[in-house]
């Protein structure tokens, strides 16, 4: 109710005002007595200190000067821009910015002080604004903590957004329904030789249920659903420059990934372990924490620096806001600035459930250790080692080095095919293998990919490329390859809060949608054919090893059609 | 008319010929209320503030594109406005004009609104110019915004030419604006029935299989143009279209490939090193604790190579094996295991059928 008054305040406040131009003019308002005494007749349900505070401002008869947005007088609503402008008047400390504001602000946005501007926009917003909560609810608990008001009439939407970055599919936005989090997990990334992996990767992990479904169970091995939350750096180049990243010129950002890519990448890619301990919360702290993510996720840009302010320290500083338990936490109270001290003491904290990862092998079967697969790989190439009669590899690098039709041909040998026939652990262990191929090969394109970026340089080429095209292929190249080459490195952002589904958001799409057409595609191929220089090094080696990932999948088609065709394919 | 051309010189006759031969031309210094030059200097010798001269400007590279972009049109609009009407900042702003997006076909119920600002802001900037005027003059119908739409089309009007086929169209919806209040809107309507027959006819084509219909359709859905926006649907329809191309290609495929085995021969797949699983060193690119360029644009780095635009399998294969060699370690090591479990929750086959109910 306090905040509909306020509202309501607002507008008499603006309606008592001089209207103000519409584009870019500057004009004194000054607040009429009829303003003061709807101020009056309204105050007495007000929270005190806010009521106090503004009635302060009708003594000093304050006058405020509001100047339009250009082009954005519209979006701003009166009432919010005038209390906007009394507040950054600044005369009342109650009503000013504070050191916990701006601890909190560079929380949630990753701005540092002065903070008064951000401040009055804020509370402004928290008083007209009547989704304000929803949007923005970090700062809604802040003034809620500050001012006593309360207001538990605001009804949020059941979803809130997330874009995801996915492994295939760039960006995505997943809608979660907190209700559907069963659990949040602090997820640890084992320690690699890496030096941006030295000291392992802290993140978090929702837990989210199937729709319609709330037992554990269902809920714990729903894996392809759940989502990483992390701090990570932004690489704004075609790699990664060690000493940007040491230096912190690189920005971070909350990202959120599918749980599986994660998996892949730490599990899979990198063979590291992944451990996943559960924080103790309640029911509504678990809700409030997602929304209050979410809120971080839309709005944090800060700098990464590897040693100070890191995936650690940031979640740290992320929780601390969000999770009271964890601010007051003796043992948990310094900043640890590693993350796998961080996770260590954590893990032995009383917010944790550290029992779970007491034995790894049971915490593997319930879903909180996860091994890497290295020695998967292992034992399934020694499997396939001694039942292959001509087996020329010892291990997986030799392995993954034998021509991709030569391992077919190896498969295909008739005693080799017929224990295949006959075994599906055998038959799950060269599977296993063939699927490394690929994921290997294409992780290695990628790399030779970005390696081929770097040095073809189109986007400094881009006037003689033109030279060269059609105006057709000119188009598809810049809307296929140039712009998302320019596009990419933006996180989707919104400064206002967590969007809501009218806001409809845009998704910047690595590619756009009609860059996968099949027209399209042909005449990016014909562009770049035409202004590719075929002798380079760089563009064999990128063709080739395109050329094995293709075998190695026709491989892996062909095993899965074994059964049904009693032998292999002759060709991949 | 408001302007007064009084130049002389080398560029006189080049100009006012220009200027009388283009009717758009003349209607923007009406429309940038340019009245009066006396005596203007040749381009070389205006120096603009950066220290160049106005020739030099209209040298760069970013006006001489094909459609120079709206920052440069609206900076030659400043320059024809400080400076003059010189021919080539008109044909800088006329050719920014030309813009696919400011083209009328380009409107929609679904992004009336968006078009309708951003036009708003052109013809601020710009100025009245055919494309742009009747572009936001159907954004402004699709908007419902009958003032607007008459406004729009009575500009239009003043700036097309003369000889304009449409415009005798135009004036006639006018008229009939002014007598029964309730005319102008049809452009709308009726840009949609086409769009709606347009999109009936690629829907017949889709239905009989043809992949490049199916990716037009998924473009009619991805912009709602004759069809009920999809994104969703419009997304499957880009993958049948690439199923069905790579079936077509398949039999051709097969015979290149046997071609292909010998140019992998010799390939060092990890140069330089002695271990693959170390390959990838310190500033390996895809490091998990970086978010990066790699990952996120290999779908454009993977169109690169002719033949992965031509492969032999269905993309819904190649996302189905991603999807289970990511399950498929665990759950062959470790059936117990979380990852074993979850792939048998969500029906990922980790083994052929006949092969995992053993």
């Amino acid at each position: 109710m306090s905040r509909i008054f306020i509202a309501l305040l607002g507008f008499f406040l603006a309606g008592c005002v001089v209207t103000p131009p519409q584009h870019d003019e500057t004009s004194s308002l000054a607040i009429s007595s009829a303003g003061w005494q709807v101020l009056h007749s309204h105050l007495e349900n007000a929270p005190l200190l806010a009521r106090q505070s503004l009635l302060n401002l009708e003594r000093d008869r304050v006058q405020v000067s509001v100047e339009a947005e250009s082009g954005n007088a519209e979006k701003v609503p009166d009432a919010q821009r005038v209390l906007f402008e009394i507040l950054m008047l600044g005369r009342n400390p109650i009503l000013s910015s504070d050191t916990t504001f701006e601890s909190v602000q560079t929380i949630v946005t990753g701005d540092s002080p002065p903070a008064q501007k951000t401040f009055a926009a804020a509370l402004a917003a928290y008083l007209i604004q009547p989704d304000f909560a929803c949007r923005q609810p970090i700062y809604t608990r802040y003034f809620r903590q500050r001012y006593g008001v309360t207001d538990a009439d605001e009804v949020c939407e059941e979803d809130v957004p997330f874009a995801v970055k996915t492994h295939y599919d760039g960006v995505k936005i997943i809608w979660v329904n907190p209700m559907r989090v069963k659990s949040i997990h602090l997820l640890f990334a084992a320690n690699s030789d890496r030096i941006a992996s030295r000291f392992g990767h802290v993140a978090l992990r929702l837990v989210i249920c199937p729709q319609g479904k709330s037992m554990a169970a269902d809920c714990d091995a729903n894996l392809s659903e759940h989502l990483v939350l992390g701090f990570m750096a932004n690489i704004d180049d075609l790699s990664l420059d060690t000493f940007k990243a040491l230096q912190g010129k690189y920005k971070a950002y909350l990202f959120a990934s599918p749980f599986m890519d994660t998996y892949r990448g730490y599990a899979i890619d990198e063979f590291r372990d992944i451990y996943s301990l559960p924080l103790r919360l309640t029911d509504v702290q678990r809700e409030l924490m997602v929304r209050e993510l979410a809120d971080i996720h839309w709005r944090y840009t800060g700098e990464y620096h590897f040693f100070t302010r890191n995936c650690a320290t940031l979640m740290q500083d992320a929780l601390r806001s969000t999770w009271p338990e964890l601010a007051a936490s003796k043992a948990m109270g310094s900043t640890f600035l590693r993350p796998d001290s961080w996770f260590e003491a954590f893990k032995f904290s009383e917010l944790a459930e550290g029992n779970k990862l007491s034995d790894l092998e049971a915490a593997e079967r319930d879903g909180f250790y996860f091994s890497n697969t290295k020695i998967f790989y292992e034992q399934a190439l020694n499997f396939v080692r001694n039942k292959m009669p001509s087996s020329a590899f010892k291990d997986l690098v030799s392995y993954l080095e034998i021509d991709p039709v030569d391992r077919r041909k190896m498969i295909n040998e008739p005693v080799y095919a017929s224990a295949l026939k006959g075994d599906s652990h055998l038959f799950g262990a060269q599977l296993l293998l063939e699927e490394y191929a690929v994921l290997r090969s294409e992780r290695q394109m990628a790399i030779d990919g970005a390696k081929y970026f770097l040095q073809q340089d189109f986007l400094s080429r881009k006037d003689e490329i033109r030279a060269q095209l059609d105006d057709e292929h000119v188009a598809v190249f810049e809307k296929c390859l140039l712009a998302p080459l320019q596009q990419r490195y933006n996180p989707l952002r919104n400064a206002s809060g967590i969007p809501g589904k009218a806001d409809n958001i845009e998704i910047s799409q690595i590619q756009s949608a009609s860059c996968q057409s099949i027209k399209n595609e042909k005449q990016l191929r014909e562009a770049i054919e035409k202004i590719n220089d075929k002798n380079s090094e760089q563009w064999q080696r990128f063709n080739k090893i395109a050329q094995y990932w293709i075998d190695s999948v026709g491989n892996v088609m062909a095993l899965k059609n074994f059964r049904s065709q009693g032998q292999l394919s002759k060709t991949p | 008319m408001r302007f007064n051309v009084k130049a002389h010189g080398r560029n006189f006759f080049h100009r006012v010929a220009f200027l009388f031969c283009s009717f758009q031309y003349a209607l923007i210094l009406n429309i940038l209320s340019i009245s009066a030059y006396a005596d203007t200097p040749s381009l070389q010798d205006i120096s603009l503030q950066s220290g160049i001269s106005l020739s030099d400007w209209i040298a760069l590279p970013s006006a001489k594109e094909n459609i120079p972009s709206f920052d440069t049109a609206k900076q030659a609009a400043i320059y024809i406005r400080n400076y003059g009407p010189y021919r080539e900042l008109l044909d800088i702003v006329y050719r920014a004009t030309q813009n696919p997006d400011y083209e009328k076909s380009t409107v929609n119920e679904y992004n009336a609104k968006d078009k309708l600002a951003e036009l708003a802001v052109a013809r601020r900037a710009l100025g009245d110019w055919p494309n742009l005027t009747m572009g936001y003059a159907y954004a402004a119908a699709y908007s419902g915004d009958t003032k607007k739409t008459t406004e729009a089309l009575k500009q239009w009007l003043v700036v097309v030419s003369p000889n304009h086929p449409q415009r005798n169209q135009i004036v006639a919806l006018l008229v009939r604006q002014e007598r029964d209040g309730v005319a102008v809107l049809e452009i709308a309507t009726a840009a949609t029935a086409m769009k709606k027959a347009h999109a009936a006819n690629v829907l017949v084509q889709v239905q009989a299989g043809n992949p490049d219909a199916m990716d037009e359709y998924a473009a009619l859905l991805e912009s709602g143009d004759g069809v009920a926006k999809n994104p969703t649907e419009a997304q499957s329809w880009r993958l049948k279209a690439r199923d069905a191309h790579q079936q077509q290609v398949q039999q051709q495929q097969q015979d290149q490939l046997a071609a292909k085995q010998s140019r992998i021969e010799n390939f060092e797949f990890f140069p330089g090193t002695t271990s693959a699983l170390s390959m990838l060193n310190d500033s390996d690119p895809l490091s998990s604790t970086f978010v990066g360029l790699p990952f996120a644009l290999l779908g454009v780095i993977v169109t690169f190579p002719t033949e992965i635009l031509l492969l032999p399998f269905k993309t819904s294969d190649l996302n189905a094996i991603k999807n289970e060699a990511a399950y498929g370690p665990a759950s062959w090591a470790k059936p117990d295991s979380m990852i074993a479990k979850a792939a048998r929750q969500q029906n990922i086959r980790v083994l052929p059928v006949d092969l995992a109910a053993q």
